[in-house]
């Protein structure tokens, strides 16, 4: 299992990534698909939708169960990933890369860097 | 407590399967992922351990175990098997299962692991007379392996290719059966379970060179879902009836009686109120539970509901009161919080080409 070291991880598995000034990617992590086994459908959030820390942002249906995705941080959706509508199952292949779910600005960027880093993350799942 | 395990623990675990609990038994539920499992056993072909099954053997006057199934079990021959179900006093379902004819005097029944223990009881309480009857679930291992190729991997060790869908032949302490729970065509092995892991790797190793994989229980259960399959305890269940679940062909209306029959009779006459119908969904996933609705009414639940491997649709079974049950009706599901537009299906979902 993978955890890049520039991501930040939250202890509901989503990791976060800073791609300019106050813009962040948001997914989630090769943990979470793993558990969740076969993604086959995502409802995601709508482009100008706020997202608040801790609350629900968007809900990935795997052959086994439903889940929400917990928004990482405070902010504003800016972009989401079309791609996911037809192709759910990018997130278990690529999950840091076209599996990401969202592009969102940050109200507090600084709230990123309380995330954890992917060492405190691994230790956290027990890795 | 502790959970029960097949013959076959070990070798689930050295493959890295996932496994869950399930009827009491630590089960796989997947080896590489369930749909990739899923479509092996759609296109090629796929193995799956359920030795958790249970079954039930009986000898003696077959009169005495056919007042128990809705199947006319005195008109099948030895060889024959057949898809029928258990019901109570009420006409609900105590459980579905398998009818082995093995010969003029015996029968096997295979029954869920969930329900082994009530069946037993009910058989039991319901049989007046018997040679021998007995629960020999610990004593067999069952291997369901099942997809278009099956028969390519089976026929080397066992010939069966000559068996039509729903016939079986014994070999020795061996019983085979063209028979699955998948929507292909497929074979299931009985066998002493203490020859379970010789046999595995005996077909694991023979199905190398045709690209078998080793399926879980995510796997079986999407695909007898995609297939319109029931599922104890999903679609049927004590205070159903077959006629309500949409299997009525499981009822021989011409066997003079058998257990429950009465009220299935009753049931026909005055109608139904509610039916099993498949469900197709224009987004979300349906899950046990959702409620269905037409307008602002409560028309029906759902009892399974996911997104079809194969056939690419999200699609689900859901009881449905039976003035919106016709094919083509449309109706709403509530999806976590949200009225996903829906319309009435088919349950068949998906049916193999012959």
């Amino acid at each position: 299992m993978v955890f890049p070291e520039e991501l930040r991880y939250s202890q509901d598995h989503e990791w976060v990534k800073v791609v300019e000034g106050n813009k962040v990617l948001i997914g989630i992590t090769d943990f979470a698909q793993d558990e969740l086994g076969d993604i086959v459908y995502v409802k995601l959030p709508a482009v100008g939708q706020e997202i608040k820390k801790d609350s629900a942002m968007a809900s990935l249906e795997s052959v086994k169960s439903a889940s929400d995705v917990l928004a990482p941080i405070d902010g504003k959706v800016i972009e989401v990933n079309e791609a996911l509508n037809g192709q759910p199952e990018l997130i278990n292949q690529d999950p840091y890369g076209q599996g990401w779910i969202a592009l969102v600005e940050a109200a507090d960027i600084d709230q990123v860097s309380t995330l954890m880093t992917a060492e405190e993350y691994k230790k956290f799942i027990g890795h | 407590m502790e959970l029960k395990k097949t013959p076959l623990n070990e070798v689930h675990k050295q493959l890295n399967a996932k496994m869950v609990e399930f009827a009491g038994f630590e089960m796989p539920l997947q080896y590489t992922g369930i749909v990739d499992e899923h479509m092996a056993v759609r296109t090629n072909v796929g193995m799956f351990d359920v030795s958790h099954m249970g079954e039930l053997y009986f000898k003696g006057d077959i009169a005495e175990v056919n007042r128990l199934v809705t199947v006319d079990v005195a008109k099948m021959r030895p060889g024959q098997v057949a898809y029928t179900m258990y019901l109570n006093e009420h006409g609900g379902v105590v459980d579905d299962l398998l009818v082995y004819r093995i010969s003029e005097d015996e029968v096997f029944m295979v029954v869920n692991a969930s329900n082994t223990e009530k069946d037993d009881h009910h058989v039991r309480t319901h049989l007046r007379s018997a040679e021998r009857y007995e629960n020999v679930s610990d004593r067999y291992f069952e291997l369901a392996i099942q997809g278009p190729h099956a028969v390519d991997l089976v026929e080397q060790f066992f010939h069966v290719q000559d068996l039509k869908f729903f016939e079986m032949r014994v070999f020795g302490d061996f019983i085979v059966s063209r028979t699955g729970y998948t929507g292909e065509d497929g074979f299931e092995v009985y066998g002493p379970a203490e020859q379970a892991v010789e046999w595995w790797n005996r077909f694991m190793e023979a199905g190398k060179a045709i690209g078998l994989k080793p399926a879980g229980l995510g796997a079986r259960d999407t695909l007898r879902f995609e297939a319109g399959l029931p599922l104890y305890g999903h679609e049927l269940n004590d205070e159903v009836t077959p006629l309500e679940a949409n299997y009525a062909f499981v009822v021989d209306w011409e066997k003079p009686d058998f257990i429950g029959k009465d009220v299935l009779v009753r049931q026909k006459e005055q109608g139904l109120t509610k039916k099993l119908m498949g469900l197709e969904l224009s987004k979300g996933i349906a899950r046990q539970g959702y409620k269905v609705f037409a307008g602002d009414e409560e028309i029906g639940a759902v009892t399974t509901g996911n997104m079809a491997p194969f056939l690419k649709k999200s699609i689900a079974m859901a009881f449905l009161r039976i003035d919106h049950a016709k094919i083509g009706t449309p109706v709403e599901v509530e999806v976590r919080g949200e009225r996903v537009p829906a319309v009435v299906v088919s349950k068949t979902f998906y049916k193999r080409g012959r």
